[in-house]
């Protein structure tokens, strides 16, 4: 069972994703703000972590930035998930290091293809 | 008798002779009988002297007066009268060669007087004395005829004066038979044995028993008569008659030449006249011409000593020189014409003196000015206009010219006073006014100058001013360059400016910076001070010691500002506010400078509502960017929020749906079914809402990939499957096999069918077709998207590519959207380089076509949109 870090300030979110990733048999562990989703992140080391944005204090960008910094963070792939789906936030988001931009709402084969394959990717990697 | 040495020495010699040598042969008898030796010696001596007083004495003597007689010296003569006859004869002889000789003499000095120059009337009297005194003939006369033809004794020798004065005869009178006319000589030596009618008696009176009358012939006329008379008879004979004869003829030569003389003198007199009078008359032209030459001399001496000056003062203050000396005036100087003032104002020597045209009447120079007239008054003091009083009390101008100077119209007079020698004639007159129409000339080049110049200083400033202009200047920026640059220009040591506010109720002052905020030094425009009344006036004015009645007034005190400038600046004739030149100096405000102001003022302004207009622009332009910045944050947040519950909603319904949650009926799938489409229409609204903000801020970028639109057609068909299928609508679809990959943002090109087929749905009732096509057409592909629907009128066919167009409701049953998705499908298309458009007929359906560009140059990568939906 692969760990999943979410970290989103809207719990209907993370609700959803808990079901959904629970179904498809994943370990996932939810955060609702950036600070608290580093530490999870430093202390359970997910396999993928599933990153909003558009949170209150630390937004999405500044969280993956500092995991990256990090370096028992800086190798765990990171999927941005926000309803922010313009081009340049887009490129804001890949730019500060994540692999992947899921734009809401998203068809949750999506999700589950992208994650699947950053995983096979980083296992593969390594 | 023949002047043998017989005949002269007589019997007398040969006598002589003849008892010398008896006497010689006696003596020699004698003399040898007494003595040997006494006879030696004596007889020589006797007969010596014997011989000497006998024989050769009288031929010595003989042979001296000979040799005297006919060397001319009479003085032996006397001796001869002891020879008796012979010696008579001899003395005869040698009288008449005296006679000869003195005539010789006579005529020879009569002929050297008649060379040389000497009055008639003399040589006659030379004649006359010649005749009686040499030729010892007791009178002599000469007539002459008198212009009325009678015949009068002129001079006389030896005649009384009743003779003299009784003697005339007329021309044609018989004398002795012949008439006077006759050019003959008359001798008459015998006065009594001839007829004299009437002058018989007087000749007799006179003792006059012999005479010969010459006519003198003058120039074959005769003119007179020389007539020489003696008291013998027959004393005339050939040789004396030839001798009178000749000393007339002298007289008529020396009276002909006389006359040519006389002749020649009136000739060379009159020729002297004429002389005289051509040499007079070529003197006085040469006269004129010198002066003509001086003339242009002097003219020409102006001209080139002004000819360098550019300036006007310089000029006239040169010509003024010039004139005084070339005219020898001891006042001289310009009264110009000045437009702003409407005045007259003095140059040179009438300096001071101001006339406005409009107030004079009393004024001489005035009238000159105005008629275009010249005026010469030599008598100043008698004169009543006013001007010629001032001049004659004030400067001491006793004469007066004044001449007007025009170039194209009068622009002034030239005036001269007080000439130094004697008065202002036509003469000098008509060389001045040939001074003042070049003068006029010269004027109109040097104004042409000042005027060329002025222009270029004008635009050189201006060039200042737009070169130190940035391209994006800020209003506070320009002033400075403006007041910097004219200040200085326009004379002055201190600039202000002061321009409307936003109401247009006040007057802000905008310049200098440390005043821009400065309440106290604000104009109410409706308020009293005297600045303000000049403003609205809306001309340039200058000002003497302005008052500002705010604390500028201190300013002014303190810095001693004594003039002020004061230009309003007008926009189009609306007035934008104004600009104040300070001066320290007085009178520094004059006609070039406000010319200046005048000229930079009009610019001035418009540069400076340039700035304000661009100020306000940016501001406006800072105020709408904000605005833009709340709206796109405001439409990312509210499509963010609306997003999240979406994103909620659309999962767990697709986990439901799934059955993820548990087994469904038929109807609750159906109806989910719904919610998810709905879900999605609502997601695509969202999307379009954030596209058209994108697309307002040109922030669409296309992410250009290898796409196949045949892949991307089934993808949106596939998406409106179920729609299709609800409203029972036929779909036809003919695509090109093998269409070819194409650089595209497959994402929006999917967009754009997804409008055009849901659009398609939409407006097509159940039962109708939809046709989608795709076609390779070499270059492009083109596609199109048909239906059998209500179609679209065609007046409306550009429209409704255009932002939130809906096509008249009344054409719909249900008309939904945000009327944006044709905007955007066309926006998409039109950044790939392609087009779209409508083909369509009311009743008919829509048929919808777009192209889009095989090659990649006319892709538009990354395109900032902005003119998109105008």
């Amino acid at each position: 069972m692969y760990k999943i870090l979410a970290v989103d300030d809207d719990i209907t979110t993370l609700g959803l994703l808990e079901f959904l990733l629970k179904r498809h048999n994943y370990d996932i562990i939810t955060c609702s703000n950036g600070s608290e989703g580093i530490k999870a992140a430093q202390q359970l080391k997910p396999k993928v972590i599933i990153l909003d944005v558009m949170m209150p204090g630390m937004d999405g960008i500044e969280v993956c930035k500092k995991l990256r910094a990090l370096s028992e963070t800086a190798n765990i792939p990171i999927l941005f998930l926000s309803a922010l789906g313009q081009d340049i936030e887009v490129m804001r988001g890949l730019m500060a290091g994540s692999d992947g931009y899921i734009v809401k709402p998203f068809e949750p084969e999506d999700l589950l293809s992208q994650i699947k394959k950053l995983i096979e990717r980083n296992s593969n990697g390594k | 008798m023949k002047l043998t040495i017989k005949n002269i020495f007589g019997i007398k010699i040969s006598f002589r002779i003849l008892i010398f040598i008896i006497i010689v042969i006696i003596s020699y008898i004698f003399v040898r009988e007494i003595d040997r030796g006494i006879f030696i010696i004596a007889y020589p001596i006797l007969i010596f002297g014997l011989g000497y007083f006998f024989v050769f004495k009288p031929i010595f003597i003989t042979e001296k007066i000979l040799y005297s007689a006919l060397s001319g010296d009479y003085t032996q003569v006397k001796v001869l009268k002891s020879f008796g006859e012979s010696g008579d004869y001899i003395n005869s002889l040698l009288n008449r060669l005296l006679i000869s000789q003195e005539s010789l003499n006579i005529l020879s000095v009569a002929s050297r007087v008649i060379t040389s120059h000497i009055e008639i009337s003399d040589i006659m009297n030379m004649l006359l004395d010649l005749a009686c005194d040499k030729m010892t003939m007791p009178s002599a006369f000469i007539t002459l005829k008198d212009n009325d033809g009678t015949i009068r004794i002129k001079l006389s020798r030896g005649l009384s004066d009743e003779f003299t004065r009784n003697f005339n005869l007329s021309e044609n009178e018989d004398f002795y038979g012949r008439d006077f006319l006759t050019k003959e000589i008359v001798i008459i030596n015998n006065t009594v044995k001839n007829k004299l009618s009437k002058y018989e008696e007087i000749f007799l009176q006179e003792g006059i028993m012999s005479f010969v009358q010459i006519p003198i012939i003058v120039n074959d006329k005769v003119v007179g008569t020389f007539n020489a008379n003696a008291r013998v008879k027959g004393f005339f004979d050939n040789n004396i008659v030839k001798t009178v004869a000749t000393l007339a003829d002298y007289l008529a030569i020396a009276m002909e030449n006389y006359g040519m003389y006389q002749d020649m003198q009136e000739f060379n007199k009159r020729l002297e006249l004429e002389v005289e009078s051509t040499t007079e008359e070529l003197t006085n032209t040469n006269i004129r011409l010198i002066a003509k030459v001086k003339e242009m001399k002097a003219l020409n001496d102006i001209i080139f000593s002004v000819s360098s000056k550019v300036d006007m003062n310089e000029m006239f203050l040169a010509i003024i020189e010039k004139i005084k000396i070339i005219t020898n005036v001891s006042f001289a100087g310009f009264m110009i014409y000045n437009e702003h003032t409407d005045s007259l104002s003095g140059y040179g020597d009438i300096k001071g003196f101001e006339l406005q045209i409009a107030e004079n009447t009393n004024s001489i120079l005035i009238k000159s000015f105005k008629n275009i007239t010249s005026f010469i008054s030599n008598e100043l003091f008698m004169e009543n206009y006013s001007d010629l009083k001032d001049l004659y009390n004030n400067r001491r101008i006793t004469s007066l010219a004044v001449l007007p100077i025009v170039e194209k119209k009068a622009i002034g007079l030239f005036v001269l006073g007080n000439k130094t020698l004697g008065r202002f004639s036509q003469e000098d007159m008509r060389f001045l006014s040939v001074v003042s129409s070049q003068i006029s000339e010269l004027i109109g080049r040097v104004k042409l100058y000042e005027q060329l110049n002025r222009r270029i200083n004008d635009l050189l400033i201006l060039r200042d001013i737009s070169n130190t202009i940035k391209t994006e200047p800020k209003l506070e920026e320009i002033l400075e360059v403006i007041a910097g640059k004219t200040v200085k220009s326009l004379e002055s040591d201190y600039a202000f400016c002061w321009l409307f506010n936003k109401t247009g109720e006040k007057l802000v002052p905008k310049y200098p910076i440390e005043y821009i905020n400065n309440e106290s030094m604000e104009f109410d425009v409706k308020s009293d001070s005297p600045i303000i009344k000049i403003f609205l006036e809306g001309k340039i004015q200058s000002v003497t010691d302005i008052e500002f009645n705010n604390e500028l007034d201190d300013i002014c005190k303190k810095n001693a500002i004594k003039t002020t400038l004061i230009i309003p600046l007008k926009v189009e004739g609306k007035k934008i506010g104004f600009f104040c030149f300070c001066s320290k100096k007085q009178n520094v405000f004059n006609e070039e400078i406000i010319h200046l102001a005048d000229s930079i003022a009009g610019q001035v302004a418009v540069i400076v509502e340039n700035a304000r207009i661009h100020s306000r622009l940016k501001e406006i332009n800072v105020e709408l960017e904000k605005l833009n910045k709340v709206k796109n944050d405001f439409v990312s947040m509210v499509s963010h929020e609306m997003r999240t519950p979406l994103t909620a909603i659309k999962g767990f319904v697709h986990v439901v749906l799934n059955e993820d949650a548990g087994k469904l009926n038929e109807n609750q799938k159906k109806f989910l079914g719904i919610v998810k489409q709905s879900i999605n229409h609502l997601n695509l609204l969202i999307s379009d809402f954030l596209d058209l903000s994108k697309i307002e801020r040109g922030l669409i970028v296309l992410k250009l990939e290898r796409g196949n639109i045949t892949d991307i057609v089934k993808k949106s068909i596939m998406s409106n499957i179920n729609q299709i299928k609800e409203k029972e609508i036929e779909l036809k679809v003919d695509v090109d096999e093998n269409i070819p990959d194409i650089e595209i943002d497959s994402a929006r090109i999917l967009q754009v069918f997804n409008n055009l087929i849901s659009n398609a749905i939409k407006f097509t009732s159940s039962e109708g077709i939809i046709t989608i096509t795709v076609k390779d057409k070499g270059d492009y592909i083109v596609s199109s998207v048909v239906d059998t629907g209500v179609g679209i009128p065609q007046d409306e066919y550009q429209r409704i590519f255009e932002k939130f167009y809906q096509v008249d409701s009344s054409y719909t049953r249900s008309a939904t959207g945000t009327g944006l998705g044709l905007f955007i499908t066309k926006t998409i298309v039109e950044l790939h380089g392609g087009n779209i458009w409508l083909e369509s007929e009311i009743g008919h359906g829509s048929h919808f076509s777009f192209l889009l560009p095989k090659a990649k140059k006319s892709f538009r990568r990354e395109k900032n949109v902005q003119n998109i939906g105008s």
